[in-house]
């Protein structure tokens, strides 16, 4: 067992603290704020503290991790136990505790959700400043923050579903936070019950894996997972195969954090169980596909990607925070981190795969057509996200989860921008109602280029390094999903690009519309935005953006190894995972199996690489130019080609229509049934069976009796006597 | 006989003879009235809270605070009382509600308060009764002395179509609970056939019931299914509930749904589990089946309603599906659940009708179409009863969760019993509930604000009395949801009591599995043939 120094694990220690501080952000701003009115302008000032503070735990976690030499030479994580959740059934039975696993990968999310929440938090707090709802709009994002660092943070499934659920919550009270507006109400329920679907999916699947594993937490699923699959590699037989993890269970209650290395110790009885039990066996196939729709619905892939363009009718900070940088990414990191159970079924990464690289594709077609800025960058995130789903499909889980980090930044800061823009014009978000805004308000447009450029992954910004070791790990694995991502690359350049063309360059027009607040505003005259025209954020709220925009360069080159290192030495670490074992055999494995080496694996990925990255560089630059031409120098010639396609314009538009199907083939016939259900509950079963058989029956025992004994309750006693006599003889002589 | 013994029989009888004391009271002074019964909840409560710090949580399966005294002699009547865990849970949720209860009615009883409160607190009375009775008469006496009060609290303090719905309630409750009569009382004739003395002594008729053949026990289980099935209520027996819900008192519709229901599982799972547990392992598939239609048909409905009230009511029969259902997976985590989702759904159906009470108070309406945006005028109570919702719809966090969790959970893992099907048919509950509360929440808590006609009357938010009411359940939920720890330890000792002998019989089934066709062999041997230690 090895261990690290005390100093270490005290920083580790601290973990226990990062979900705690937005807790206490969202209980000062829910109930202390709510009650007191005077100091409501202070909510932004405790969710910052509380987000900052938590991103500095995050970063002292990270410290005390980095400096062990345990982590960066191989996979180890250290649990973190608060206290007991749910446990039922003694030693076999099922629990899930309040605990934390610490690893990697946990860290990188760590630090992406608080990194990125402060920053967004101190945007919002000049964004949001003036809404009557400020308080409660800080207290949403305090439980978010909670529920998300839950989610990355938790050591087992069920707490991991706390998390999936809480911010699925605190996504829908952001949506829904201009709560008067009908759309944002309905999309805020649309989002909820779409997730929902999804958590159907992940909550059967959490029950299969305790089912088949006898446990859901990590250190002992995971573990179990790999030799699984090592078995079904090599057969039952082969004695090395035959290894379990077992950690020691002792008092769970306010333990410290303490490492755990997985301890081998030769067990086999679990997973002889498993290969002897048909069940079992079926549920292993099942288990990746219920988890992948959990993953689905939360990172809005298809079939569910309907709430996510809708979701854009919360607050743009919201749209920055939740649906682009963080809580979508969930299911990624889902994946990613549950990649030994996904790889005992046979087809459920490439399933995974393949549903990232459509949805790319799909998302990105869409984004293409569409006009109002924030449902661009809508579509943009659903395809971003379908690229992080390819590389987990295809077992590069440090593209996956690079390209999540580095989407997390200029993501951010494109919705930001985007709000600045919105801010400036009073909620009008149509482009086709501004242009050459540049003049008006350059940081702006020179941050958005930015992110611009980063997103159409231009060459060396961070996306274009994600981008390409996804695209090149696709490629070597399933050459037409490498394609297809190769060009929704080029159409991600295009969109991008024609977007940032139409807003900032060309002749300075606008058309101001009439929000104030997120509402409709009946004296849009009086606000300030109507005597100055479009204007530049103040300081605190550009100053974010620098950061984002810095990282949303840099990142790229300078945390590219430091993310490979990162996830490789975490349990989604894909060189453990394309080799299926655990470290401790890994000797053995080698003699089994010697022509799987090294250099198999990177030539094709090298050469794959290279000409991705030449693919890539020339064609996100000529799209660039592509979309420049018609959207800065030629926007005539644009709406004639967009005319002379009108109907896959128009389709497009609509959004392939799967709105629509969806109301006409789920909504409408749920609804039919519930109204007929009622009717039935009405007419039939309490009208005609209960309502008769309590009116009359008892009426027409009563006329039968004497007439003073007549009338409903006396019938009725009547009835009832002779029904339970009735009912004892019939018993008695048919047991006797 | 120590002093902790007399607890039980104090928890029942102060709130009887105090609320039949009421009546003593000078007419029309209802504020005496109120203050008297709250007064008279809370130290029942802090009763209960003795009983408690009695119980000898280490033994929690074991009953104990035994009071045992002769009553009927001649026929071997007892006043038995004693509680297990899981009794004693029931019991605090009865005493916690009991004064929430009566302070949220201060306010919305008009007239007769001294027969209002005098009925509310023989209702506990009779509740507590049939949590700690443990001689079968005095379970039966108390389980249709509930009957009484609710059908005075309908009859005369509903809305408008209250007499037919009081009527219906009684009649259809108490016809099927004749029949669970008739039930048990068979088996305690059973008993004197083994050569016994007539007994009501439920732990004796247990063992007397491990010798019933298996036809005998399906019969039972009928009999016991006639009266508890029409209580919980479960498909397709529960159109009472709806009725009685949307003309009862709030006061009414809180005791009804956060612990008058949970009589109907109760009893399932003190009688039919122990007692019939050969039919109970042949049978709970299309137990299972008629639950999760339950589950997924009462949602739907929940859906088109109008009336909030109805909405919430329905939403009950969906809920108690997966309470039925968990039971009915006959193992720790599913049985477990079951109890669990019947605390908390006290707590947070409990509350939520408190909520739409609070709405109907100041609109005097329930109906969906006349209200909307509410968070606008009534912040604080919207709060709440989003959270409530959130409860509700089983939100990981909070209480509505570890049980709708661990029913499903306990479900899945039955494969000896039920499986996966089942549990994934009843987890599209999970769906369609988030739709019908969301459906709720999006058109009375938010859209636009629009208000019925108030005549004038000024609309406040909640006041002081209101959120005192709502504060302790808001309470509760966390906890429960977040460290239930507590209750889900304390009370497997007991579960693993009520569920041996249907595991006993599972597993002689597991055995006996391949030699001969399972389910026909079931039938051919008795309980008391698996259980050797037990039937000595």
């Amino acid at each position: 067992m090895h261990t690290l120094a005390a100093t270490n694990l005290d920083l580790i220690n601290l973990a226990k603290w990062i979900p705690l501080l937005p807790l206490i952000a969202l209980v000062i701003n829910g109930i202390v704020l709510g009650a007191f009115k005077p100091a409501r302008k202070f909510a932004a000032l405790v969710t910052i503290l509380a987000v900052g503070g938590s991103f500095a735990l995050s970063v002292a976690v990270w410290l005390g991790m980095g400096s062990a030499s345990e982590f960066t030479s191989e996979q180890a994580f250290v649990i973190v136990r608060a206290f007991e959740w749910i446990h039922i059934g003694g030693f076999d039975g099922f629990r899930a505790d309040v605990s934390f696993f610490i690893d990697p990968l946990t860290v990188i999310m760590l630090l992406t959700v608080t990194g990125v929440g402060t920053l967004i938090a101190i945007y919002a707090s000049g964004y949001m400043a003036g809404d009557p709802g400020y308080h409660r709009f800080f207290a949403y994002i305090g439980l978010f923050i909670f529920a998300m660092t839950i989610l990355v943070m938790a050591d087992n499934l069920l707490l991991l579903f706390l998390g999936w659920e809480g911010v699925g919550v605190s996504s829908y009270l952001l949506i829904g936070y201009y709560y008067r507006k009908p759309s944002a109400v309905a999309a805020a329920k649309k989002a909820f019950i779409v997730n929902r679907v999804g958590d159907f999916g992940f909550a059967l699947g959490l029950m299969g894996v305790f089912l088949v594993f006898g446990a859901v937490q990590y250190d002992r699923v995971l573990p179990e997972a790999e030799s699984v699959y090592w078995m079904q590699e090599h057969g039952l037989d082969d004695g090395r195969g035959i290894f379990s993890n077992t950690i020691d269970d002792a008092d769970p209650i306010f333990a410290d954090a303490e490492l755990v290395i997985p301890n081998i110790v030769e067990v086999g009885k679990r997973e002889a169980e498993i290969f002897g039990s048909d069940l079992k066996k079926t549920l292993l196939i099942i288990i990746p596909f219920l988890l992948m729709l959990g993953a689905f619905g939360k990172s809005a892939q298809l079939p569910l990607h309907v709430w996510l363009p809708d979701a854009m009718e919360g607050p743009t900070p919201v749209s920055a925070l939740i649906h682009a940088a963080t809580m979508v990414t969930a299911g990624v990191y889902m994946i990613a981190r549950l990649l030994p159970i996904f790889q005992l079924s046979e087809y459920a990464l490439y399933t995974v795969a393949i549903v990232g690289g459509v949805t790319a594709l799909f998302a990105a077609t869409i984004a293409l057509c569409q006009y109002d800025i924030k449902r661009v960058w809508a579509y943009s995130t659903v395809s971003q996200l379908g690229y992080m789903f390819l590389g987990v499909g295809v077992l590069s889980t440090v593209g996956g989860v690079f390209h999540l980090f580095t989407h997390a930044f200029f993501k951010a800061l494109l919705f930001l921008t985007a709000g600045s823009v919105m801010h400036a014009l009073a909620g009008q978000l149509d482009m086709r109602k501004m242009s050459g805004l540049f003049r008006k308000m350059p940081v702006t447009a020179i941050l958005m280029l930015i992110g611009c450029l980063a997103l159409a992954g231009f060459p060396y910004t961070a996306g274009y390094y994600s981008k390409d070791l996804i695209l090149a790990e696709a490629l070597v694995a399933h050459p037409w999903l490498g394609w297809m991502g190769i060009a929704v690359a080029l159409i991600t350049a295009f969109y991008t690009f024609r977007l940032w063309f139409r807003v900032f360059t060309g002749p300075t027009e606008y058309e101001m519309s009439n929000e104030h607040h997120g509402y409709p505003s009946d004296h849009a005259h009086d606000d300030d935005h109507a005597h100055h025209g479009p204007h530049e954020m103040p300081i605190l709220m550009n100053a974010p953006l620098v950061i984002l925009a810095i990282g949303a360069i840099t990142l790229g080159f300078l945390t590219h190894d430091w993310v490979k290192d990162m996830v490789e030495h975490s349990t989604a670490g894909a060189a453990r995972l394309s080799e299926p074992h655990s470290p401790a055999h890994h000797a053995a494995h080698v003699e089994v199996d010697p022509h799987h080496t090294d250099t198999a694996h990177h030539d094709p990925y090298h050469a794959a690489h290279k000409l991705v990255s030449t693919i890539t560089k020339i064609g996100s630059i000529s799209m660039i130019l592509l979309a420049g031409y018609f959207f800065w120098f030629n926007r005539k010639a644009a709406e004639r080609i967009a005319s002379a396609f009108g109907l896959i314009k128009r389709f497009l538009e609509n959004k392939w229509y799967v709105d629509e199907l969806y109301h006409v083939i789920i909504v409408l016939p749920l609804r039919v049934f519930g109204w007929l259900f009622y009717l039935f509950d009405r007419l039939i079963i309490d009208g005609l069976v209960v309502d008769g058989l309590l009116r009359y029956t008892p009426r027409l025992a009563g006329e039968a009796q004497t007439p003073l004994a007549r009338g409903v309750l006396q019938g009725f006693a009547v009835v009832m006597a002779i029904g339970v006599i009735a009912v004892l003889a019939f018993v008695m002589y048919s047991v006797l | 006989m120590d002093n902790a013994s007399l607890i039980l029989p104090l928890l029942v009888l102060i709130p009887l003879l105090c609320g039949f004391a009421m009546v003593l009271l000078p007419k029309g002074r209802g504020d005496i009235a109120k203050v008297m019964a709250l007064g008279i909840s809370t130290g029942v409560f802090v009763l209960s809270l003795f009983a408690c710090y009695a119980f000898d949580w280490s033994r929690a399966g074991d009953m104990q605070l035994v009071f045992n005294s002769p009553w009927v002699d001649a026929v071997g009547v007892r006043a038995h009382l004693a509680v297990d865990s899981i009794s004693l849970h029931l019991v605090m949720l009865t005493t916690f509600l009991m004064p929430i209860t009566i302070l949220g009615s201060f306010k919305a009883v008009k007239e007769r308060h001294t027969e209002f409160y005098l009925w509310l607190l023989v209702l506990q009375a009779a509740m507590i009764g049939v949590f700690c009775a443990r001689d079968l008469i005095l379970f039966y006496i108390c389980f249709e002395l509930t009957l009484v009060p609710l059908y005075f609290l309908i009859g005369i303090f509903g809305s408008a179509n209250r007499s037919w719905a009081s009527i219906k309630f009684f009649i259809f409750t108490l016809t099927g609970s004749v029949f669970t009569f008739a039930g048990v009382l068979y088996v305690a004739w059973f008993n004197t056939t083994l050569g016994n003395m007539w007994t009501f002594d439920i732990a004796t008729l247990y063992e007397a019931a491990l010798q019933l053949s298996g036809t005998q026990q399906a019969w039972v289980l009928v009999a016991l299914l006639c009266g508890f099935a029409v209580k919980v209520p479960l498909f397709p027996v529960h159109t009472w509930l709806p009725l009685a819900h949307t003309e009862a008192p709030t006061s009414g519709s809180v005791i009804l749904a956060g612990v008058l229901l949970k009589l109907g599982t109760y009893g399932l799972l003190r009688f039919a589990l122990p007692m019939a547990p050969i039919a109970v392992v042949e049978y709970a598939p299309v137990i299972a089946v008629f639950s999760i239609i339950g589950i997924i048909y009462a949602a739907l409905v929940c859906w088109v309603q109008e009336d909030v009230k109805k909405l919430v009511a329905y939403s009950s029969i969906s809920h108690l599906g997966f309470c039925v259902l968990g039971m009915f997976a006959l193992n720790v985590a599913g049985v477990g659940g079951s109890v669990m989702y019947m605390i908390n759904h006290g707590l947070s159906t409990g509350a939520l009708f408190l909520c739409v009470g609070m709405i109907y108070e100041r609109y005097h309406t329930r109906d969906m179409n006349a209200m909307s945006g509410l968070a606008k005028r009534l912040p604080i109570w919207a709060t709440f009863f989003v959270f409530f919702c959130m409860a509700s719809v089983g939100l990981p966090g909070l209480n509505g969760f570890v049980g709708e969790f661990l029913t499903i959970l306990g479900t899945f893992t039955a494969t000896d019993v039920l499986g996966i099907g089942y549990a994934a048919a009843a987890a599209l509950g999970l769906i369609l509930a988030a739709i019908y509360i969301l459906y709720m929440v999006g058109r009375v808590v938010f859209g636009p604000v629009k208000e019925p006609d108030t005549h004038g009357e000024k609309v406040k938010d909640l006041s002081t009395r209101e959120i005192g009411t709502l504060l302790p359940l808001a309470v509760m939920c966390i906890v429960l949801g977040v460290y239930p720890t507590p209750w889900l330890r304390s009370l497997e000792p007991a579960i693993e009591d009520v569920i041996r002998p249907a595991r006993a019989v599972l597993a002689a089934q597991d055995v006996k599995a391949p030699q001969v066709d399972g389910h026909v062999s079931n039938f051919e041997f008795r309980t008391s043939s698996l259980l050797p230690e037990a039937a000595q």
